[in-house]
């Protein structure tokens, strides 16, 4: 089963970002007064327009911002979201318990909270858990980024309230799979005729699915369905309105089944500059502007008037930028060369010079704040001598005398390839080329469009390219997707990395369900990546904000897309917006 | 003459015809999968086994993407015909929906700008060629040399950053081409409101085009001034203005005409570069998109769509030219 990572150009100039979920710190910028109260709304930036708001076929964050949020819960909901203390999924939403699970690790069984209304009044019934499932499995459905994490997934049965999932193999991530991947959709809303009603999921993920006139006229229909620009869902905030290109407003649902939220309104506005977001921040056309530029966050938002009026907040989140040696190359074969090569990468002066300082040496394919990170792991240092060392010790050495080590009749050359609209390619680059010429080592760059070059990392026909690893959450659920040796033919090992023990090492990982043994597991195998450098870590993702100095309680998750709107309020006496008037 | 544009005007479906197919090979050959794209979110294509394949293969049929390169191009024209340009693979909206949104905007800012264009650069490149050397067009041809050099995304920033509020002078709205709560106001406020919206656009967009298309008439009027027909008509004792405006001018106008041929295609083409800055939906964004997310039906929408007014485009400017210049023509006669 696929855990969802996302591999993004770095810092792309229209920064598209995906669905990550927890980062890590968060800091606090407007203390805590008095009792919260009703009442404003916040006003949030978007970068880009949601390219539709059926949380099953969206591909967009911002999309997913809007329909459940920071944690699983805005207009749609999830069976389960994170708890705020270790940040694992255990806090029951449309379920009302974790799950009982089999003991051969097959079944799970959540039972479906009682009294929940969607936004047009109907009750939650466990029919529309089953009906997502099914949607969502549908082949015509145009679902295919979620179908990916229902591969396991046999057959769905209902027993009143209760909703049994039963897999295909057992795995430490199905709870993952099933309960923090599909927000829950209303079957009365998306399937009003019941077309899907005499299929099983079994019947719609077997040959029936593709070939069947009714199922093939539901998924027509859902793939094009009005409530995919206007959800009708169970959460804490209603879709009001969405006028395109400019803004997305939804209001607090005065009948939503749990805590109710503070603001009456959540306005998402679309300013697609990231200049003229921050010029609409100073001028109050903004609240919240969630994601600054690093030159924003050093240089342009300071001073008494912009401290007076606005907080600061840096949060980290799980994504890091490495740069992608092709494993099967001459050159790279050796993991002598490879640990060369990263002591040659001055990784924090490439996070001083052109993070500003937004991020943190690259270690490992975890994030630091992931449970099974390996703390023992020091980051190989940057050092262009002994890297000189290595490389002579493997056989590259300048043989011929024209500055540029050979071996075997092969020169050290290779082409560094980037992303059009990479801001930081194009910065990278050059400081790359300027420490690898001084090692003897040419390196030439290319930029190509972003799906081209993806394509082309997957078909291994690179040398050495540059992305970030985007991780969908704190778990390392998704490492095996991206360095199993059986994921470098079509899959996402695109830096062909093979080693035996590493695979071993993440299949039984897969299937040890005690945590403490897992852990030890995962350990290891860091240390194997570690050793073996497959890719140079540069750097772990920090991202900055502002926002209101007015909002209190403004707290920031480790989630994307960090602020948690749910938590904030405004004293009464602050209050901005008027729930009558427009703002 | 009526004849040669009615062969003109039927000569256009064949072109377009063959623009089309090619359009579509470049798009269809072009590497990048929508499908692929689809497997993740956007710029994602987490991998994965056997069972990743066969979502791609399933997703590929959803969009007829699994038919040979030919059936699809049959489909797709077999649609066209009945101006079915088809759904948008990101949203499933149809797709002429998604460009009716858009057009608008696009050939109002555009629409706008090249109207200024036009009616200061005429005026300006008339100007500066009826005084040429003197200070005033030594002058504007600096000004105007200066205006071409500078990239409008610069500035535009800037008159974000000094323009826009925040820390400077708040003076203009810097994003969208509406105010939040404009919903609300009264008719004239709302146009009023709409105007104070597109000065910065409209101003970024206008002033290249309009240094190029001064600099063209002042050559061309400089060109025709210094013609003997000129000096006759100065000689017979016109007076300048009958001269300049009568007699130069026309003749003149060819270049710009020549231009013209660009405009329609140019109203709705819209700008990546002042959409993103200035947050307005409009075709250029819509395209940048489409390209990105490999949109096939809507990436084949917008080339024909910007085919036909191109072809139609050049048809105009050859009409005009019968209008600037009656030398021109078309009949048999005047070429046998």
């Amino acid at each position: 089963m696929m855990r969802r990572i996302i591999f993004l150009p770095l810092a792309f100039l229209i920064f598209v970002s995906g669905c990550t979920r927890p980062g890590t710190t968060s800091e606090t910028g407007a203390a805590d007064a008095g009792q919260p109260v009703q009442g404003d709304w916040a006003v949030v930036r978007f970068e880009s327009e949601p390219d539709n708001l059926n949380p099953l076929i969206t591909q967009l964050g911002t999309a997913r911002y809007a329909l459940t949020g920071v944690n699983n819960s805005q207009i749609y909901e999830f069976l389960m979201a994170y708890n705020p203390k270790d940040w694992d999924l255990t806090e029951p939403l449309l379920a009302t318990a974790p799950p009982a699970i089999s003991d051969n690790h097959l079944t799970y069984t959540f039972t479906i909270r009682d009294g929940v209304k969607w936004h047009d009044g109907q009750p939650l019934r466990p029919d529309d858990v089953v009906f997502t499932f099914k949607a969502a499995a549908c082949p015509l459905a145009d679902t295919a980024a979620l179908r990916s994490f229902l591969t396991d997934l046999a057959d769905i049965q209902v027993d009143g309230r209760s909703v049994r999932f039963i897999m295909v193999k057992p795995n430490v991530y199905n709870v993952d799979n099933i309960a923090n991947e599909l927000a829950i959709i209303p079957k009365h809303v998306f399937d009003a005729e019941g077309l899907l009603d005499s299929f099983s999921y079994k019947d719609i993920v077997g040959p029936k699915g593709k070939s069947d006139p009714k199922i093939k006229k539901f998924a027509d229909q859902f793939n094009a369905h009005a409530a995919n620009r206007a959800p009708v869902g169970t959460g804490p905030y209603k879709f009001e309105k969405w006028e395109s290109g400019r803004e997305l407003v939804l209001t607090r649902n005065e009948d939503y089944w749990g805590k109710k939220p503070y603001l009456d309104k959540i306005v998402y506005r679309m300013i697609t500059d990231y200049t003229a977001a921050l010029t609409a921040l100073k001028a109050g056309d903004l609240d919240v502007m969630p994601r600054l530029l690093p030159i924003q966050y050093t240089e342009q938002t300071g001073g008494a008037t912009f401290d007076q009026q606005f907080a600061k907040v840096k949060y980290s989140i799980p994504q890091e930028a490495a740069i992608l040696w092709n494993n099967e190359r001459p050159f790279f074969k050796d993991k002598r060369v490879r640990q060369a090569m990263t002591m040659l990468v001055d990784r924090q002066k490439i996070i001083d010079g052109i993070r500003l300082g937004l991020g943190k040496i690259g270690i490992s394919f975890l994030d630091p704040n992931t449970k099974d990170f390996n703390p023992n792991i020091k980051p190989l240092p940057y050092d262009p001598k002994r890297a000189a060392d290595l490389l002579d010790e493997a056989g590259w050495k300048d043989h011929d005398g024209d500055g540029i080590r050979d071996k075997d009749g092969v020169k050290f050359k290779f082409e560094f390839v980037g992303s059009s609209g990479s801001q930081i390619f194009k910065q990278l680059s050059p400081v790359l080329t300027e420490e690898f010429r001084k090692a003897g080592i040419e390196m030439t760059e290319r930029v190509i469009e972003f799906s081209v070059m993806l394509q082309s990392l997957k078909d291994h026909r690179f040398d050495a390219s540059t992305l970030n690893f985007s991780h969908g959450d704190l778990s390392p659920a998704d490492a095996f997707q991206v360095w199993h040796s059986s994921a470098a033919a079509g899959g996402s090992n695109f830096s062909n990395f093979k080693n035996p023990e590493a695979d071993r090492l993440l299949e039984q990982a897969r299937l040890e369900f005690d945590a403490e043994k897992r852990k030890q597991l995962y350990w290891r195998w860091q240390e194997i990546v570690n050793d073996e450098q497959p890719v140079t870590f540069v750097y772990y993702v920090e991202e900055s904000g502002a926002y209101s100095k007015r909002f209190r309680n403004g707290q920031w998750l480790p989630l994307r897309p960090g602020y948690d709107l749910n938590s904030w309020w405004v004293p009464k006496g602050l209050q901005k917006y008027k729930s009558s008037a427009n703002p | 003459m009526r004849n040669y544009f009615v062969k003109r005007l039927l000569l256009i479906v064949p072109t377009l015809l063959g623009i089309s197919l090619v359009s579509f090979l470049i798009i269809h050959l072009t590497p990048g999968d929508p499908a692929l794209l689809k497997l993740g979110d956007t710029d994602q294509r987490s991998g994965n086994q056997l069972l990743a394949a066969q979502i791609i293969d399933e997703t590929r049929a959803l969009y007829g993407l699994d038919q040979p390169l030919h059936v699809q191009y049959l489909r797709w024209l077999k649609r066209i015909v009945t101006f079915d340009f088809g759904e948008s693979l990101r949203d499933h909206r149809p797709v002429i929906d998604k460009l009716r949104e858009r057009i608008p905007v696009s050939v109002k800012l555009s629409g706008i700008s090249l109207l200024f264009a036009y009616l200061i650069s005429i005026p300006l490149g008339i100007h500066s060629a009826t005084h040429p050397y003197s200070i005033s067009d030594r002058i504007t041809t600096i000004l105007l040399f200066g205006l071409y050099s500078l990239p409008n995304f610069w500035i535009a920033t800037m008159a974000i950053v000094y323009l826009g509020g925040g820390d400077f002078w708040n003076v203009f709205p810097v994003y969208g081409l509406a105010s939040p709560n404009a919903a609300n106001w009264s008719w004239w406020q709302r146009v009023e409101d709409e105007l104070w919206h597109l000065v910065l656009p409209i101003t970024c967009l206008t002033y290249y085009t309009l240094a190029v298309l001064s600099r063209y008439m002042r050559v061309g009027m400089i060109e025709i001034i210094r013609q003997d027909f000129i000096r006759t008509a100065r000689a017979k004792g016109l007076g300048e203005r009958i001269i300049v405006y009568r007699h130069a001018l026309r003749n003149s106008l060819i270049p710009i005409v020549t231009l013209m041929a660009d405009l329609l295609p140019a109203l709705i083409g819209g700008s990546i570069v002042v959409e993103t800055l200035f947050s307005i939906p409009g075709m250029g964004s819509l395209s940048y998109e489409a390209v990105y997310t490999r949109d096939y039906p809507l990436l084949m929408a917008i080339f024909t769509l910007s085919a036909l007014l191109t072809l139609l485009g050049i048809l105009l400017a050859d009409f005009l030219y019968t209008l600037v210049d009656p030398r021109i023509g078309y009949e048999k006669s005047a070429t046998a």
